[in-house]
């Protein structure tokens, strides 16, 4: 996708979040609690905060249309998202079982289909660096370090 | 000196070694590694200080940082692929030397001139901070307020390029550190109804997400996985030249570390601008300038003391007024401030040998980083051949056990994963990712200061900027400046990208 149009996704993306927290300050506990802030309300910096984030949207947005503005050092970088929506339910899964399974079983778990999926395909060194990589990890952190894990 | 002599009592401890010499040799491979650099090593590290005392966890994160910087040049000189931007300047001289079969004597070159630079700054670090902090203690909220806006002026420098987009990540950052009770009146903000986030964002899970995870997301999802091609013959050792050789070179070793020092204090500038300033110095003055290109040791000289001299640098006013210098003393501050440390002024009157420990800590730092250069570097380039998707699966899970581990919660897991999705789309987006953590860590403070300041004025904000508060007054105008210079640069640099582009025809 080329630059400007990713500025126009982003500051659109942007401007909605804006107003989903202006909505948000909105709530009347923001206003309500005026006198325990010595007449400041606790909603006066975050407002002042996201006009200057809304404006900082419109601007890139109005920018992106501008021919001059395509000549920046503006280069993000190309995602694929095939890759991502595996990813990060994955890391997602992965975080949902780390209480109810523990660590080591999860983190095995994790790591073997993880590798792969990054590239590295050879099972038989990636099973058994998964699991000394997971086991020390896990001894540093609760014998070591005193860190208790799940 | 009394201060001295507990400071030596505080690191005169088992841990503390261990702490310096894990830091620095995985400091070291972690720069070696192109594209994890400083940051994501710091990042990565920070569950492990959780448990730790304050003395054994700030060592473990100095030697991690003097370390990763020095752990660039490696790959820089034997492979011509920076491990770090910082060391991008000491490619240019360094692998021309290693082409020429003097791979030993560049990596000598490099590692007494980071040993060097290190050390100047330390001396820097030692008489300036405490002077800073000594002045910053007149300092009340008004001061305090101008100066936190002075600093994240740093949010513009950083994001050279990409100016509109970096200022709005800086006030993302603030806005970000806002979310939780306001401290003022006890009102929750921006919890939308989850208990957990009434404590606001965690600092660890944001930290890791933004850094590393959304490192581990974009080189997945660009499958950029090629792997590096190491020459075994020319990780042999080091060699360090003669005295006489040195002695030629001296006059650019100690310029360019004084001037890595300087702009290490400088907010927002860093050491990859601290090599290149200084790499730009010597080929103007150096005694060897004609050889600059070709393989010659003053240049890595430039860039190595430099770069390395920045660490020193950009702690003084971390320490001194509890401005971060850069994106990697940000997260350097966020360990500070995870053991209860808040850095300021307040911290050498109160806890002055705890501050003498920091600055003996980093002496230790530069002469481990030395020994272990010396004798292991070699070993640190084998790192280079491991697969990409292995450590990219290591790095994952240390940075959700970091996350994870600040308070046993899995909802700093999702935080961490959330910040990990945000900072891919800002990266798709070139937005630049430091100054949302700048904006975080300076956030809380900044809205503290303005309120409090408005208060004690009646509510009256002209009157932060009255000839009544004269230190204030001086930090607006020098803000003003800042951003003033850093729109200059932008509009210069666009209208050379624009110079650059006609020739083609676009």
């Amino acid at each position: 996708m080329p630059m400007h149009i990713r500025n126009r996704l982003m500051s659109a993306v942007m401007f909605l979040i804006c107003i989903v927290f202006f909505y948000e300050l909105r709530r009347p506990k923001y206003s309500a609690s005026v006198f325990l802030g010595q007449g400041f309300d606790p909603a006066m910096f975050p407002r002042i905060l996201l006009w200057a984030w809304a404006a900082f949207s419109i601007v890139i947005f109005l920018t992106s249309f501008s021919q001059k503005n395509r000549f920046t050092a503006d280069q993000g970088i190309d995602i694929k998202i095939a890759k991502i929506t595996i990813f990060v339910p994955l890391v997602l899964i992965y975080g949902l079982l780390i209480q109810p399974v523990g660590f080591i079983i999860s983190t095995l778990f994790f790591m073997i289909l993880f590798m792969p999926l990054a590239g590295y395909t050879r099972l038989l060194v990636s099973i058994p660096t998964a699991l000394v990589f997971t086991v020390s990890t896990w001894w540093i952190f609760t014998s070591v370090l005193g860190i208790s894990l799940p | 000196m009394e201060n001295v002599f507990l400071a030596v009592d505080l690191l005169f401890d088992f841990n503390v070694a261990i702490a310096i010499l894990a830091g620095v040799i995985f400091g070291m491979i972690m720069g070696v590694l192109p594209g994890l650099g400083s940051i994501l090593a710091i990042t990565i590290a920070l569950p492990f200080t959780f448990a730790m005392d304050p003395v054994p966890s700030i060592a473990l994160v100095l030697a991690i940082y003097c370390s990763s910087v020095y752990g660039g040049s490696v790959s820089a000189i034997l492979i011509n692929t920076p491990g770090t931007p910082q060391s991008a300047a000491t490619m240019l001289d360094g692998y021309p030397m290693t082409l020429r079969g003097e791979a030993s004597e560049a990596l000598g070159w490099a590692t007494v001139a980071s040993l060097f630079g290190g050390l100047v700054s330390i001396v820097v670090l030692v008489i300036a901070a405490p002077q800073l902090a000594r002045i910053a203690l007149q300092f009340g909220p008004i001061e305090t307020f101008s100066l936190i806006c002075m600093a994240l002026t740093c949010i513009a420098a950083v994001s050279t390029g990409t100016m509109l987009k970096g200022l709005m990540a800086g006030i993302i950052g603030i806005f970000l550190s806002l979310i939780g009770t306001d401290p003022m009146t006890g009102v929750p903000r921006f919890d939308f109804g989850f208990f957990q986030l009434s404590g606001g964002l965690g600092l660890v899970p944001v930290l890791v997400g933004l850094f590393a995870l959304a490192e581990v997301l974009s080189r997945m999802s660009s499958g950029k996985t090629v792997p590096i091609q190491v020459n075994e013959k020319i990780g042999l050792g080091i060699k360090i030249a003669p005295l006489s050789e040195w002695l030629l070179r001296k006059g650019t070793l100690i310029k360019s570390s004084l001037i890595g020092t300087f702009i290490g204090i400088l907010p927002g500038t860093g050491a990859a601008t601290a090599s290149f300033v200084a790499y730009a110095e010597a080929k103007r003055s150096g005694k060897f300038k004609e050889n600059f290109g070709k393989g010659e040791p003053e240049g890595i000289i430039a860039s190595e003391s430099s770069n390395n001299a920045v660490t020193g640098g950009a702690l003084v006013p971390t320490l001194a007024l509890g401005i971060p210098g850069d994106p990697s003393t940000a997260v350097l501050m966020s360990v500070l401030i995870i053991q209860g440390i808040q850095p300021g002024a307040r911290l050498f009157v109160d806890s002055g040998d705890l501050m003498m420990a920091v600055f003996l800590a980093l002496l230790i730092c530069n002469l481990v980083m030395f020994v272990i250069g010396f004798y292991g570097c070699r070993f640190a380039t084998k790192v280079l051949s491991m697969p990409e998707g292995m450590l990219l699966a290591m790095v994952t899970v240390m940075s959700l056990v970091g996350a994870y581990g600040v308070n046993g919660r899995t909802f700093d897991v999702f935080v961490a994963l959330g910040a990990g999705v945000f900072g891919l789309f800002l990266r798709y987006c070139s937005v630049p990712v430091a100054p949302v953590i700048i904006g975080f860590v300076l956030g809380a403070s900044l809205e503290e200061s303005l309120r409090q300041g408005l208060i004690l004025n009646d509510g009256n904000f002209l009157s932060f900027f009255h000839f009544n508060n004269p230190i204030a007054l001086v930090l607006i105008i020098m803000t003003i400046s800042l951003i003033i210079l850093a729109g200059w640069r932008e509009w210069s640099l666009t209208r050379q990208l624009k110079t650059d582009a006609k020739p083609n025809g676009e």
